[in-house]
């Protein structure tokens, strides 16, 4: 692979991990038969 | 793996009167229905204090009015204490129940108020009048109200989570207050900006109810203070 191949590959994976964390971030949680039962911790910085 | 709600989710904090109620108004709330919101608490595991939280903020914890008559505002008939409309509720218990995430002592409870079949096929969502009318009535008792009131946000938390398991009690009261469908939560701001984004984008009256909620010396503040639970 020449030059221009590593460069093509360097940003193909950096819009990649940018669209997988953008994804990761929109993404709504979905309630599920399990989730149901998860308790649920409050964590209180006064 | 447990979930989380961070408090404060914000520094604002919400007016002196309301502050004044929290004092006030909530241990005369808690002594008449702390029995009825601890229940609800525990069948949908969800901190008490976001159920006393919710219901300061609602009603100030009035369930009736001064002539008797239970609380009912608006044209979604928002009723009681937890001023939850028969709408959402019929919708998101149906989920709830098509999803297999009500427990037996749960339903057990519901149906004792409510007798629908949620799971049959041929239950019509959304509710026909006569249906709501039955969901409307079953919300005049304060006992059901509260629990309605808790399976909706229990759900509504849940789908606020982030991948990490963070729940965002901010975004959840943006549509138990505004709707389930508000424009507020397609945003951007609402899906991955934090809580001072959720309120810049929120319906005016929602603004005020978030930081009651969840600011600093609002009412999840207070109780977790001062223990109460």
């Amino acid at each position: 692979m020449g030059k221009k191949g590593y460069i093509i590959l360097a940003v193909s994976l950096v819009v990649a991990s940018a669209a997988f964390y953008f994804y990761r971030k929109t993404r709504a949680f979905v309630p599920t038969q399990e989730s149901a039962k998860h308790p649920i911790e409050i964590v209180f910085n006064p | 793996m447990n979930f989380k709600i961070k408090i404060p989710l914000i520094q604002t904090e919400p007016d002196d009167n309301f502050k004044t109620d929290l004092i006030k108004s909530s241990p005369v709330m808690i002594n008449k229905y702390g029995a009825y919101f601890r229940l609800a608490a525990a069948l949908t595991n969800l901190p008490v204090q976001v159920l006393y939280s919710m219901g300061m903020v609602e009603s100030t914890g009035q369930h009736y009015k001064a002539n008797g008559s239970v609380i009912v505002t608006g044209a979604e008939q928002s009723t009681g204490i937890m001023q939850i409309s028969p709408n959402m509720f019929y919708e998101v218990y149906m989920k709830e129940v098509r999803g297999g995430r009500i427990s037996p002592e749960l339903m057990a409870k519901v149906s004792s108020y409510l007798p629908i079949d949620f799971k049959s096929k041929s239950t019509p969502q959304p509710a026909t009048a006569a249906l709501k009318a039955q969901v409307l009535k079953a919300l005049q008792d304060p006992q059901f109200n509260i629990l309605a009131s808790a399976i909706v946000l229990r759900r509504l938390l849940e789908e606020s989570a982030n991948a990490d398991m963070t729940m965002r009690l901010d975004k959840a009261i943006v549509k138990y207050n505004a709707g389930l469908y508000v424009a507020a939560a397609k945003t951007t701001e609402y899906q991955t900006g934090d809580t001072a984004a959720v309120i810049k984008v929120a319906p005016a009256i929602t603004k005020g109810y978030i930081v009651k909620v969840v600011g600093k010396n609002g009412a999840m503040y207070y109780f977790l203070l001062n223990k109460i639970s």
